[in-house]
Parts: C-alpha cells; sequence; structure tokens
C-alpha cells in the first residue's frame, strides 16, 4: 500500500471538470482519498467557485497522468488520473462528496483525520472521483489530491 | 464539538480576510464530507450538528438520516464491486447487475 500524489490544473478546457482520479479498466484496487486542496492560480479576482467533488464511473476524454509515489520506494500507482477534460467523466448524480464554495482569492484544504474517515473509490473500472466547478467552467484552476492504494 | 462527538478531519480556507478551520465528519453511509463547524469557523448548534445512526454508530449526513435505515458505506462498495464483477463475467451492463 503506497501513498500517492495528483496534481490536476484547468486553463483553458472548455468542461466544467478540472480532473480526476479512477481506477484502472483491469486490475483495480481500492483507494482512499486523504487530502484535497483546491485553488486557483489566476490572477486575484473575486471570482466564486463552487467546488464539487463528485463520484464517476467513466474517465471522460482527459490529459492523463500517472499518480505520482510519495515514497520513491513504492511501486508504480495503479490508479489513473487526468485533467483538461474535452469529454465530462459520467458523473453519478447525487454521488457528491464534497462541496465548498470559495472565493477566487481562497485556497481550500481538507485533511481526513482517521482512515475511517476518507474517501474510498470501488475496486471497479473506471470508477472514481472527479473536482468539476459546475458554475465557472473557464477560470484557471488547479486542485492536488493525495491518496493511498 | 457538539454532543462529544469526534470530528473525522479538518478542513481550512486560506483567504484573504485570515484563515478559517473548520472540522469535519465523513457520512458513513455515502460518504459526504459534512461541515461541524459554520462557515465563519462558529460552532454549530446541536440541531445542526449530524445525526448519529443507531446501528452503525457513525455520523450521518442529511440526506441519509432522512431515508431512515443503515446501510454503512462499506457494505455498499462491497456489493458494488460485486455486481461489478459478475457484470464483467456474464457480459452485461453493470446496471443491470446492480438490479
Amino acid at each position: 500500500m503506497g501513498n500517492y500524489s495528483a496534481k490536476m490544473k484547468r486553463t483553458a478546457s472548455t468542461s466544467a471538470s478540472l480532473g480526476n482520479i479512477t481506477a484502472p479498466a483491469a486490475s483495480m484496487r481500492r483507494l482512499s482519498l486523504y487530502d484535497v486542496i483546491l485553488g486557483s492560480e489566476a490572477a486575484a479576482a473575486d471570482n466564486s467557485f463552487d467546488f464539487v467533488l463528485q463520484r464517476c464511473t467513466t474517465t471522460g476524454t482527459r490529459t492523463s497522468f500517472t499518480p505520482h509515489p510519495l515514497n520513491p520506494a513504492d511501486a508504480a500507482c495503479v490508479a489513473t488520473s487526468g485533467d483538461n477534460h474535452t469529454v465530462e467523466p459520467t458523473y453519478t448524480a447525487n454521488a457528491i462528496v464534497l462541496e465548498v464554495a470559495l472565493n477566487q482569492r481562497a485556497t481550500f484544504r481538507w485533511v481526513a483525520a482517521d482512515r475511517d474517515s476518507e474517501i474510498i473509490v470501488p475496486a471497479t473500472a473506471n470508477n472514481g472521483i472527479g473536482i468539476q466547478t459546475p458554475t465557472a467552467g473557464l477560470v484557471a484552476i488547479t486542485g492536488h489530491l493525495h491518496f493511498r492504494e | 464539538m457538539a454532543q462529544g462527538r469526534r470530528a473525522g478531519g479538518t478542513a481550512i480556507v486560506f483567504g484573504a480576510d485570515g484563515d478559517v478551520e473548520r472540522d469535519t465528519c465523513t457520512c458513513g453511509h455515502c460518504q459526504r464530507i459534512v461541515f461541524l463547524h459554520g462557515e465563519l469557523g462558529q460552532r454549530l448548534p446541536p440541531e445542526k450538528q449530524p445525526a448519529m445512526c443507531l446501528a452503525c454508530f457513525r455520523m450521518i449526513c442529511d440526506a441519509c438520516h432522512a431515508k431512515g435505515h443503515c446501510t454503512p458505506f462499506l457494505a455498499k462498495v462491497e456489493a458494488y464491486e460485486k455486481a461489478s464483477e459478475r457484470a464483467a463475467q456474464d457480459g452485461r451492463m453493470l446496471e443491470e447487475a446492480l438490479r
């Protein structure tokens, strides 16, 4: 079991999604999200965002990258990750695990205090968690997730 | 924290007007993160705190509380993963296997 980090950035994407982490199509493992950082790297301005972390069942069309192990001795991450979506993932209706409204000048961090409080992604192909701002799709935002699998 | 419940996490907003720290809990039935403090970091009154399921003794969100029955999230995950495996073996859609 290793800990991994995934950094996501939305720049000129036309999608509402910032990015997502998903189980692979084969050889899936459960993953547990324990640290979430959300913010905007755009020039300071008073825009508002509604950040939503929601469960998804497809990866969507995205720029894929492999999450990075926090301990270099750990094995490569099995889960897949991506950002800059051109086709949105299929979000599960009402399966919202975190919703937070933020000003563009603010940064948000959530950390699970114990393993019972971590957000679990089932070991099912292409299932995962996506981050989106449904009401403000064109502002540059970033997200950083830490998870274990 | 209301009624002596232990927080399951912490959320911090680093804002232009200062930082606000809020305790959170993760719903035991759906894993939604519920805030135990208001947006300014103030303590919420007991009636606005999340409920506790008296079957699994986990804090749960309002939506799960309104359902009135206990289905722990891990049980849902296990059922979902089994249905997914069955669907893959039978060549069916996952939605069919879940019915």
